[in-house]
């Protein structure tokens, strides 16, 4: 076991974790946060994306040793209280989800793609996205999503828009 | 009203949130953690199981095939699949032998290490040549897990009128449904231990019941299934899950506690259920105008160790066979073999992605000996309204054929660049190619399914004059949730946002039948519709007693009841008043087919399905003959499905099922060796990327299906259908090479042109009539 410091989703924590331990099963079942998910636990599919100090990560290949004084956010951590964050109101409306597996790890590397380059071109967003698998929806709309989150927050950054979706 | 309105779905915002729940997210006090220990080998007899000392077992709990209360056999069609190995034989690699459940993973994990099973391994079938050969003997007297003919006018006669005959062989390998959620089920006992709940990721609640009931000694009434929010499925998760199921039961219920299974991603690859790989022949005879006049098909599915739903994904393959066109004399032969390898399933499309990959990328062979271009043949020989099909089923209605294929040679410019294409210069390195592909669909059960399954669904009036959709059909990303309740609130003219679905539990909805076939909107959705009616009729009797009026004077329009003196009552009072005078809640209504369908089962000819979807796509391709890569650089498809309910999920499902269809003509395969799947992980069995979409054009069209909930007919799996052939075609345009089977990976594609002679298959310059218009 090992003691590690570090802060999700704007809180900070200690936790005593064997060094292996996975973010992923952290996050899921040591702190409850299970809007991240598993889909394949080899880095492939990007279901378990979170973001860690900007940068996006497959949590199932970040193991606790290497979490000290790291801040993650999962997706838990950029949705408001009420209400969606920009980016989830854009998938909202451009239809971006269907199963909606893939998304809360395309959300966030949306969310890091736009905090670094707010006016991607289509080729940045497919870049950036290349790392997270969807088998649903063929990628068009959330691609859409993307480009019409980039328009809102250009104006809107970090605050929220629209009302709350059933 | 909503039909017709790309109203955003009801369920994004849970998952958008990450509110929703998937299996793996739910948990249970004092669960145990359930794993199954397979065979190694392709065929073998068990010749001992020995759990080793150095691992104490009074921590875990055990399962064995011989602890069975019921019987050892998964319910469903030719009822040779059995949960656990069977009578000491494994018939395929990952074969489940035994269960093991344990408080950790890795105690789990520790406990599979000390299980010592020893084989006495057996020749095995790897190949359907070979189970023809009986190298094995798997199934019945002779391997066939199931066969079919068609049989329509005189063959022999056709080819011997026939200006011409052209004939190839066409073959598609497995593929993997890779939803990004892996297969996952928690089993829960009921106190007594006379029953289970089963929550899971599944696609039909009323078939874990069905399948699984054999194993118990308690009816199957007492096995509920709960399912949760689910994380795609494509067929993947319509009869598999269902083996989950009996796992976790047989294992919950020992340990009379919950037992959860999620399946890592490789085991999930591994083991669970796929596309059946096809080899499908073609002899084909043209009149001198180029019109079909006999058509012989023989059709070889490898249908794995056991055939699960192989009779039914080779019967919907047998009746695609000829394709969308109107021939008068047709012969198909098709059988599905039995394999020591993995069983193979469903998977979106059933069937039919493999019999129109063979034969409308035959046609492209065909349209050229006949000197005609792609589209000019097509349009000689497409099924019209008032044609037959290859079983004799008279198409008396909305048959959007033409039309697709009318939009997308329209769209993408076909003509103009197939002639483009035809004339580049032999020198040129990147080369394009356009092909072209019209397919059907039927949505709903083959013939006459649907009137055995006799589907019910219905409507609830709940409190504040809220309505719930009662049905057992689930929600897997398709839009289930939003479309179902568009077409009642339609029904019923009242506003979209009174209406929910009831939660899909075996305990609180009809059994609708499965979520399968493209038949949730045109069946389920109709049945709602029935049941709407059902519902207006009863309150307008109980607005009427409650007004003291006959229930003649009362008319319902814009949502409301109109009397003849005037008064008005709404809907929401009208419900009230009729529960509040103790009325019916519940109108549950149930599908039969439009009497006029008929199909013999026996004879496999008349009316396959009520009615067909059609879609068209045009793929245009850039291949650079030295790295043998494909890029799609524009794809337009065309799907007349009577009418798009909600036209936005319409285009995500053709968006969806096209990018599949592009990873099962271009880079998804499965390769194995020994009966084993060599490429378990999604680094090796490689899906499409958001890297590789190329730009698309979607065009959803509308001919009324008249028996459809406001016209409408299926979707779902079309998309899938309609787009490897066109892929197909067009590399052949753009190489000169023959393309006979897919993925066309780069490696295939430098086979064929390397190993091609000097030119001599390459297209010459021989001039295309083209059709006249």
């Amino acid at each position: 076991m090992m003691q590690i410091r570090f802060t999700v989703n704007g809180t900070e924590m200690t936790l005593q974790v064997p060094p292996d331990r996975r973010l992923v099963d952290i996050l899921r079942e040591d702190l409850g946060l299970t809007a991240t998910k598993i889909g394949c636990g080899e880095g492939e599919c990007g279901a378990c994306t979170v973001i860690v100090d900007g940068k996006t990560v497959d949590s199932c290949l970040l193991p606790a040793c290497q979490l000290e004084g790291r801040s993650i956010t999962t997706l838990e951590g950029i949705t408001p209280a009420e209400g969606l964050h920009p980016i989830q109101q854009a998938f909202m409306e451009q239809g971006a989800v269907q199963c909606g597996f893939c998304i809360p790890g395309m959300v966030l590397a949306a969310k890091a793609l736009l905090d670094q380059n707010p006016s991607p071109s289509e080729g940045d967003i497919r870049t950036a996205l290349s790392g997270n698998l969807c088998r649903c929806t063929g990628y068009v709309k959330i691609v859409k999503a993307v480009e019409d989150a980039s328009r809102r927050y250009g104006c809107e950054k970090g605050e929220v828009v629209g009302v709350e979706s059933r | 009203m909503s039909v017709g309105k790309s109203i955003p779905r009801v369920d994004a915002a849970d998952k958008l949130t990450g509110k929703a729940q998937y299996i793996d997210d739910l948990y249970f006090p004092d669960q145990l953690y359930g794993m199954v220990v397979r065979s190694t080998h392709p065929c073998a007899d068990i010749e001992e199981i020995r759990f080793g000392g150095e691992f104490d077992w009074s921590r875990v709990v055990t399962f064995t095939a011989d602890e069975i209360e019921g019987e050892n056999l998964f319910n469903i069609f030719n009822m040779d699949a059995p949960f656990l190995a069977r009578n000491r034989r494994t018939n395929h690699v990952g074969e489940p032998v035994l269960l093991l459940a344990a408080p950790t993973r890795a105690m789990l994990e520790e406990a599979r290490k000390s299980v010592h099973i020893s084989y006495h391994p057996l020749p095995a079938a790897l190949t359907p040549e070979e189970s023809v050969a009986r190298k094995q003997l798997i199934y019945g007297e002779d391997n066939v897990q199931r066969s079919y003919q068609v049989n329509k006018g005189d063959v022999d006669e056709g080819f011997r009128r026939a200006a011409r005959v052209i004939e190839g062989v066409y073959r598609t390998g497995y593929q993997e449904h890779a939803y990004i959620e892996t297969q996952g089920m928690i089993a829960v006992p009921d106190a007594d231990g006379q029953g289970v709940t089963l929550y899971g990721t599944f696609q039909c609640p009323y078939y874990i019941r069905k399948e699984t009931q054999k194993l118990f000694s308690f009816p199957p009434e007492k096995i509920r299934a709960v399912q949760l929010c689910t994380g795609g499925a494509f067929g993947g998760k319509e009869h598999y899950p269902s083996f989950l199921a009996g796992y976790t039961a047989l294992l919950a219920l020992k340990a009379r506690k919950p037992v959860k299974m999620i399946y890592e991603r490789e085991e999930d690859i591994e083991n669970s259920t796929k596309r059946h790989p096809s080899v499908i022949r073609h002899r084909t005879g043209l009149d001198a105008e180029g019109r079909l006049l006999a058509m012989e098909v023989d059709i070889t599915f490898d249908g794995g160790a056991y055939a699960i739903a192989s009779p039914v994904v080779l019967a919907r393959g047998t009746i695609a066979a000829c394709g969308a066109y109107n021939c008068p004399n047709v012969k198909v032969r098709s059988r599905v073999m039995a394999t020591n390898k993995v069983p193979t399933s469903a998977f979106r499309g059933f069937g039919a992605p493999q019999a129109f990959f063979a034969v409308e990328l035959h046609m492209a062979r065909v349209a050229e000996a006949a000197g005609l271009d792609p589209y000019a043949f097509r349009q000689l020989n497409l099924l019209r309204e008032g044609d037959r099909t290859a079983t004799g089923q008279l198409l008396r209605y909305s048959v959007g054929s033409h039309k697709t294929l009318e939009a997308v040679a329209e769209k993408s410019r076909f003509l103009e660049l197939h002639r483009k294409y035809q004339a580049q210069s032999p020198e040129q390195a990147v080369r394009r190619g356009i092909g072209v592909c019209t397919v059907f669909h039927g949505a709903g059960f083959t013939g006459m399914g649907e009137n055995v399954i006799k589907g019910r669904a219905g409507l609830g009036l709940r409190p504040a004059g809220r309505v719930s959709v009662l049905c057992g059909t689930t929600e897997m990303g398709q839009g289930m949730r939003t479309v179902l309740p568009q077409i009642a609130a339609s029904a019923l003219q009242i506003p979209l946002d009174g209406i929910s679905v009831e939660k899909s539990d075996t305990s609180l909805v009809p059994d609708s039948g499965p979520t399968v076939a493209s038949r949730t909107t045109m069946i389920v959705g109709k049945v709602l519709t029935m049941a709407a009616a059902d519902l207006l009729e009863a309150l307008k009797i109980s607005v009427a007693a409650h007004l003291g009026v006959s229930a003649d004077d009362l008319t319902y329009e814009n949502g409301g009841y109109r009397a003849k003196d005037g008064r008005t009552t709404s809907f929401h009072e009208a419900a009230r008043v009729h529960l509040a005078r103790g009325g019916d809640a519940d109108f549950i209504a149930q599908y039969a087919h439009p009497p006029f369908i008929n199909w013999d089962d026996k004879e496999f000819e008349g009316d396959a399905y009520a009615a067909f979807s059609w879609a068209s796509t045009v793929a245009e391709v850039e291949v650079d003959t030295e790295t043998c890569e494909v890029k799609v650089v524009r794809l337009t498809t065309a799907q007349e499905i009577g009418k798009a309910i909600n036209p936005g999920l319409c285009e995500g499902q053709v968006e969806g099922g096209v990018l599949q269809a592009l990873g099962y003509a271009l880079i998804e395969e499965m390769k194995s060796r020994e009966g084993r799947i060599l490429n378990r992980n999604l680094t090796t069995y490689i899906v499409p990327t958001a890297m590789d979409v190329p730009p698309m054009d979607v065009i959803l069209l509308e001919e009324e299906y008249p028996h459809g909930p406001f016209g409408a007919k299926g979707l779902g799996e079309m998309p899938l259908v309609a787009v490897a052939p066109a892929v197909a075609a067009a590399v052949e345009q753009a190489t000169g090479v023959r393309i006979q089977e897919i993925p066309i990976t780069p490696e295939r594609l430098f086979e064929l042109t390397s190993t091609r002679g000097s030119g001599s298959e390459a297209r010459t310059s021989e001039p295309i009539r083209t059709g006249v218009r």
